[in-house]
Protein backbone atom coordinates (compact mmCIF):
# COMPACT_ATOMS: atom_id res chain seq x y z
CA UNK A 1 0.00 0.00 0.00
CA UNK A 2 2.58 2.09 0.58
CA UNK A 3 5.76 1.29 -1.65
CA UNK A 4 5.92 4.30 -3.75
CA UNK A 5 3.48 6.74 -2.44
CA UNK A 6 4.53 10.24 -1.29
CA UNK A 7 3.73 11.80 2.12
CA UNK A 8 3.18 14.58 4.03
CA UNK A 9 4.07 14.13 7.49
CA UNK A 10 3.14 16.54 10.92
CA UNK A 11 4.11 14.60 14.42
CA UNK A 12 3.40 15.99 17.26
CA UNK A 13 5.85 17.30 20.21
CA UNK A 14 4.16 15.56 23.09
CA UNK A 15 3.01 12.53 21.32
CA UNK A 16 4.66 10.85 18.07
CA UNK A 17 7.13 12.82 16.10
CA UNK A 18 7.70 13.40 12.70
CA UNK A 19 11.17 11.97 13.11
CA UNK A 20 9.48 8.79 14.09
CA UNK A 21 6.91 8.73 11.67
CA UNK A 22 9.32 9.12 8.63
CA UNK A 23 11.52 6.44 9.60
CA UNK A 24 8.37 3.68 9.54
CA UNK A 25 7.16 5.31 6.26
CA UNK A 26 10.41 5.03 4.71
CA UNK A 27 11.17 1.38 5.69
CA UNK A 28 7.36 0.71 4.50
CA UNK A 29 9.43 2.15 0.95
CA UNK A 30 7.36 5.66 0.96
CA UNK A 31 8.67 8.88 0.26
CA UNK A 32 8.84 11.96 2.51
CA UNK A 33 7.45 15.05 0.29
CA UNK A 34 7.28 16.93 4.18
CA UNK A 35 7.84 16.64 7.28
CA UNK A 36 7.25 18.50 11.07
CA UNK A 37 6.54 18.36 14.17
CA UNK A 38 4.53 20.89 16.41
CA UNK A 39 2.91 21.47 19.45
CA UNK A 40 -1.07 21.31 18.44
CA UNK A 41 -2.03 22.13 21.43
CA UNK B 1 -1.47 12.89 5.09
CA UNK B 2 -0.16 11.04 7.70
CA UNK B 3 -0.18 12.62 11.02
CA UNK B 4 1.00 11.40 15.18
CA UNK B 5 -1.19 13.60 17.16
CA UNK B 6 -4.26 11.83 19.17
CA UNK B 7 -6.79 14.42 19.91
CA UNK B 8 -9.38 13.22 17.47
CA UNK B 9 -11.10 16.88 17.75
CA UNK B 10 -7.79 18.33 16.29
CA UNK B 11 -7.37 14.89 13.64
CA UNK B 12 -11.58 15.62 12.28
CA UNK B 13 -10.29 19.30 11.21
CA UNK B 14 -7.55 18.61 9.79
CA UNK B 15 -8.55 15.69 8.01
CA UNK B 16 -11.39 17.69 6.81
CA UNK B 17 -8.95 21.17 5.95
CA UNK B 18 -6.58 19.00 3.37
CA UNK B 19 -9.91 16.69 1.92
CA UNK B 20 -12.28 19.43 1.41
CA UNK B 21 -11.04 22.55 2.83
CA UNK B 22 -10.93 24.81 5.72
CA UNK B 23 -14.09 24.55 7.16
CA UNK B 24 -14.32 27.42 9.30
CA UNK B 25 -12.94 29.65 6.17
CA UNK B 26 -10.57 31.45 8.58
CA UNK B 27 -7.24 30.21 6.97
CA UNK B 28 -5.79 29.82 3.38
CA UNK B 29 -7.35 26.64 2.68
CA UNK B 30 -10.95 27.83 3.01
CA UNK B 31 -12.75 26.74 -0.14
CA UNK B 32 -9.61 25.01 -1.56
CA UNK B 33 -10.39 21.53 -1.80
CA UNK B 34 -6.64 19.25 -1.53
CA UNK B 35 -8.38 15.89 -1.76
CA UNK B 36 -5.96 14.69 0.48
CA UNK B 37 -6.66 11.77 2.21
CA UNK B 38 -5.22 11.97 6.39
CA UNK B 39 -4.26 8.97 8.48
CA UNK B 40 -2.73 8.47 11.84
CA UNK B 41 0.48 6.42 12.28
CA UNK B 42 -1.61 3.69 14.26
CA UNK B 43 -3.87 2.94 11.11
CA UNK B 44 -0.76 1.99 9.01
CA UNK B 45 1.42 -0.79 11.73
CA UNK B 46 0.20 -3.41 9.46
CA UNK B 47 2.51 -1.59 6.23
CA UNK B 48 5.58 -0.99 8.20
CA UNK B 49 8.22 -3.79 8.93
CA UNK B 50 7.59 -5.56 11.70
CA UNK B 51 11.58 -4.31 13.63
CA UNK B 52 11.30 -1.16 12.50
CA UNK B 53 7.78 -0.68 14.39
CA UNK B 54 8.67 -3.00 17.35
CA UNK B 55 11.78 0.19 17.59
CA UNK B 56 9.91 3.38 16.78
CA UNK B 57 6.24 2.97 17.32
CA UNK B 58 6.22 0.15 20.29
CA UNK B 59 6.38 2.55 23.07
CA UNK B 60 3.85 4.83 21.92
CA UNK B 61 1.63 2.13 21.07
CA UNK B 62 1.51 1.28 24.50
CA UNK B 63 1.01 4.70 25.91
CA UNK B 64 -2.24 5.63 23.86
CA UNK B 65 -5.84 3.82 25.24
CA UNK B 66 -7.27 1.38 23.26
CA UNK B 67 -10.42 3.51 23.21
CA UNK B 68 -8.39 6.57 21.87
CA UNK B 69 -7.07 4.59 18.57
CA UNK B 70 -10.44 3.30 18.08
CA UNK B 71 -11.75 7.16 18.01
CA UNK B 72 -9.19 8.15 15.93
CA UNK B 73 -9.75 4.96 13.52
CA UNK B 74 -13.31 5.77 13.16
CA UNK B 75 -12.93 10.32 12.98
CA UNK B 76 -10.28 9.77 10.12
CA UNK B 77 -12.05 6.64 8.28
CA UNK B 78 -15.42 8.84 8.36
CA UNK B 79 -13.06 11.88 7.07
CA UNK B 80 -11.80 9.62 4.57
CA UNK B 81 -15.55 8.86 3.16
CA UNK B 82 -15.04 4.83 3.72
Amino acid sequence: MLQGKKAIVFGERDDISGTTISTCLRAAGCEILYEATACFV
Amino acid sequence: MVVGFNQPGSLKIMAQTFRHGDPSFAGPLAGVALGLDTYHILELKEEIPAPVWAEQMAIYELEIEETTIATITTTLREARGQ
